[in-house]
């Protein structure tokens, strides 16, 4: 029972408190440049969702029982990014001989995986917070579907103003920083309602 | 063995692994040159939690004073715990002791007199709390307000109950004005390594 | 050959300055700059590594297969990240405990994968040095006057040190040194130099 606590406490302080958008920054790339819609928006998201859960437990792994064994903790950051571009090509690959509206919904978005900070990040993390396997799992699903609601958010917010007025040096990634401000405002709200 | 197979396939497999291996020895030179101080700065702040925990004012090298004086105890059931050799011939027990904060967890190392079992000083090593609010918990005038108590700490009582005793009764602790969750944090932090101080000196 | 490298680095240290055309590369560094020490050292770590990579990469351009060209980009800017890393590690223990996964982050830090890949497969390995030690001086003295405000007003600090005539008033506004702080920072800034600096809009997709 308290095992299963734990991972829920991890799940939702990895969507809400410690959203890794908005209190850590990571993935602003990818935010910024797909927020426009929101049908591009889902289909990103669900990507990152997808890629983050699996490759941090597979990094786990790889971590665990392999780099400590053999004394190569420094070369984390080489195998890490080497094992997530690995992963995003093999899903890639799977996905587009299993299923084809799948395909044409997420393979675009895949690419765009590689280089989003948020996954690498995740990794990281979970190494310096000293996650077990399952939590790391957990960590990693919670972060993407915290990712996923942050630029979902963005996104419908995004389309509401596109006619909005807005200061000419604002247009753009301008204003989009300020909605990310607010809304990293709206989830400090969220602070102490779980505790991990 | 067509030249056409040797230009697609095996250049690339040769040359990536060419990159690799002046990368991975070149990473590993580094490696080597600077391992003995990371090995080194990895176990300082440790060593100066364990060193602010006991109340030791450091007259020499932090890492000599840490090898001579103190001892890592790791076959307890919740986990290691320091003793530290005191001046006084007096020895400090060093408790870390986690709990929930704010945002994330709130790592303390809190140092009790192993004779009388007054709290001899509190560090808080790791925690995430609000800066400004919370993370006061990391300026000295709080951390100090424990030394020489024993505790259970209660909750916040701003007033003493009865005006007429005049001071505050021996749970009360100053705490920060809008963190409440994190001194409430602390709080319990604290409760619990009292707690598991008294356990390990009655098993004595 | 000067005047060459004068013209470079102005150009991204304003017109093509990543931060303002695309806002790219923000993701791993804003989140140190609550504190202008750390930014520092950060920034330097990433004008080490986007210089370094370059150089070595633009190096290589002629020998490198194109099919495989991403990631051996992306294994020799990690190298570069991990040394980085071990000597922050080995010199500044406080400062790399505050960094933490921040510093290998960098890798992921579009800046320097776009440098490597826009300029540096095309040109000779001298102007691709130069190109990265611009990109990254660009990139950073945005980074250090965001680091400067929050900290000044978050912590009415500089530096770590108490500013005189200043300190002993000032409430420090915390929001800046959290989260939306930098959000509103980056912002404000792109706000000003926009109207004011960089006016005439031929980029701003």
């Amino acid at each position: 029972m308290e095992a299963f606590t734990g991972l829920t406490a991890i799940f939702f302080a990895a969507i809400f408190t410690n959203n890794i958008l908005l209190t850590n920054y990571l993935g602003m790339c990818s935010f910024l440049g797909v927020s426009r819609e929101v049908k591009t928006s889902i289909g990103l998201g669900a990507a990152v969702v997808f890629t983050m859960a699996f490759t941090s437990a597979l990094n786990w792994l790889v971590y665990y029982y392999v780099l400590i064994p053999m004394h190569l903790g420094h070369f984390r950051f080489i195998v890490f990014i080497i094992v997530i571009a690995a992963f995003v090509q093999v899903v890639e690959m799977i996905i587009e001989r299993v299923s084809e509206p799948l395909y044409n919904a997420l393979g675009i978005f895949l690419p765009l995986i590689t280089v989003n900070c948020a996954i690498l990040g995740v990794c990281l993390f979970m190494l310096i917070r000293d996650y077990t396997f399952a939590e790391s799992f957990i960590y990693g699903f919670g972060s993407g579907i915290g990712w996923m609601l942050a630029i979902l958010a963005m996104a419908g917010i995004r389309q509401n103003m596109k006619r909005s007025k807005v200061p000419k040096g604002l247009e753009g990634p301008g204003i989009t920083l300020i909605i990310a401000g607010i809304m990293a405002l709206a989830f400090m709200g969220f602070s102490g309602m779980i505790n991990i | 063995m067509n030249p056409q197979w040797i230009k697609e396939k095996a250049t690339p497999v040769v040359f990536m692994t060419a990159v690799t291996f002046v990368c991975i020895s070149l990473v590993g030179l580094v490696d080597i040159v600077t391992r003995p101080s990371v090995d080194r700065n990895k176990t300082l702040f440790q060593k100066q939690a364990v060193c602010d925990a006991s109340a030791t004012v450091l007259s020499g090298d932090l890492a000599a004073w840490y090898d001579a004086n103190v001892t890592v105890v790791t076959n307890a059931a919740d986990g290691p715990y320091y003793l530290v050799n005191g001046g006084d011939g007096v020895s400090r027990l060093v408790l870390i002791q986690q709990g929930p904060g704010l945002w994330g967890s709130i790592t303390a190392y809190v140092g009790f007199n192993r004779k009388t079992a007054v709290i001899e000083g509190v560090t808080f090593q790791d925690h995430v709390e609000t800066p400004g609010l919370g993370a006061r918990i990391d300026e000295p005038w709080f951390r100090h307000q424990f030394a020489g108590k024993t505790g259970p700490f209660n909750e916040l009582r701003p007033e003493p109950q009865d005006k007429t005793k005049g001071t505050r009764d021996a749970g009360a602790f100053d705490q920060i004005t809008g963190a409440t969750i994190t001194a409430s944090a602390v709080k319990d932090i604290m409760n619990k390594s009292i707690e598991r101080a008294k356990a390990l000196n009655a098993a004595r | 050959m000067p005047g060459k490298i004068k013209k470079q680095f102005l150009a991204s240290i304003g017109r093509d300055n990543p931060v303002f055309v695309q806002v790219l590369g923000i993701c791993s560094t804003l989140a140190v700059t609550n504190v202008l020490e750390n930014t520092v050292v950060m920034c330097l770590g990433l004008i080490f590594a986007t210089a370094c990579s370059s150089f070595t990469v633009s190096l290589l351009r002629r020998q490198i297969p194109g099919s495989i060209r991403m990631m051996v980009e992306t294994l020799i800017i990690a190298a570069y990240v991990i040394i980085v890393d071990l000597v922050i590690q080995a010199t500044l223990p406080t400062i790399s405990r505050q960094l933490g996964p921040y510093v290998g982050l960098i890798i992921t830090n579009c800046i320097v994968m776009g440098r490597a890949e826009a300029y540096a497969l095309n040109n000779p390995p001298l102007p691709s040095l130069i190109d990265g030690v611009a990109a990254g001086v660009g990139y950073s003295y945005i980074l250090m006057i965001i680091a400067f405000f929050r900290e000044l007003t978050g912590s009415a600090t500089i530096w770590g040190h108490a500013v005189p005539g200043f300190s002993s008033w000032w409430v420090n506004w915390s929001i800046m040194v959290m989260a939306p702080g930098a959000f509103f920072a980056l912002a404000g800034l792109i706000w000003i130099i926009k109207t004011y600096i960089v006016t005439d809009e031929t980029g701003g997709k």
